[in-house]
């Protein structure tokens, strides 16, 4: 006895069906790009990163006097070799009549920061740079100079990560390619600007 | 104030500093500064005591 052959349902009409078949590219494409966005969170990122031993912990604070006007101390503080800094946060307070001109300088060059505050602290968010934007590379300095007739002081506190260089140069590649082929889909479909 | 000029090494966690009139310049290696609480060039500059430090040049 021969079973009698079933019929599948007849074949979607040719439009139908690419419509799906965009459909399905549509939301693999929504997958990849909210799990780049899952893994490339700053924080989440870091934390991987941490757990994963491919950076380690920076947490420290410091305290300094500086003398009498026009007493100028700089700090140049040197990643260790191989790791690049990633900063969370930073803060910096200084004694109530200090007059303090701050400059920083990332590998060497100086950001457009200078402040001359007098009882102002400050307090910097680099999640906010994290984590493919500034990277300290090598060198990170601080120089302060005290324009009070007498000596002041300085408080900071950080937390941020040092990581490797060359797991953050991968990344940031990887990055890049993510970055670079949504760009030029969207060239592609709307044109050059 | 007497002329320290020069460059000068904290026998205790070997950080360098270079010291011009009432000026000075730490290297680090890291964020820490000072790495320790008794660090000589933790203090104002005319209260630093040179002869705990070892001038280096």
């Amino acid at each position: 006895m021969t079973m009698p052959r079933l019929e599948g349902p007849p074949p979607l009409p040719e439009s139908l069906a690419r419509s799906i078949d965009t459909l399905n590219e549509t939301l693999l494409k929504l997958v990849e790009i909210s799990g780049l966005t899952f893994a490339l969170d700053p924080l989440r990122y870091i934390a991987r990163k941490l757990r994963s031993g491919e950076a380690f912990r920076d947490i420290g604070q410091g305290y300094f006097p500086i003398g009498p006007a026009p007493a100028t101390i700089t700090i140049q503080m040197t990643n260790p070799e191989g790791y690049v800094w990633l900063g969370l946060r930073e803060g910096l307070r200084f004694s109530q009549q200090a007059v303090i001109e701050y400059t920083r300088l990332i590998d060497g060059t100086p950001l457009p920061w200078v402040y001359v505050p007098r009882a102002v602290d400050l307090d910097i968010d680099w999640s906010e740079t994290m984590p493919f934007g500034v990277i300290i590379k090598e060198t990170y300095g601080a120089i302060y100079t005290n324009h009070d007739p007498f000596a002041q002081w300085i408080i900071n506190g950080w937390y941020g990560a040092y990581i490797r260089k060359e797991v953050w140069e991968h990344d940031s590649r990887l990055m890049d390619i993510a970055a670079e082929s949504y760009l030029h889909e969207v060239e592609a479909r709307y044109g050059k600007p | 104030m007497a002329n320290h000029d020069g460059t000068w090494k904290c026998p205790k966690c070997s950080v360098t500093a270079v010291v011009k009139g009432c000026d000075i310049t730490v290297y680090v290696v890291g964020h820490t500064f000072p790495l320790h609480g008794d660090c000589e060039f933790g203090k104002v500059i005319d209260h630093i005591d040179f002869s705990k430090l070892e001038k280096v040049d």
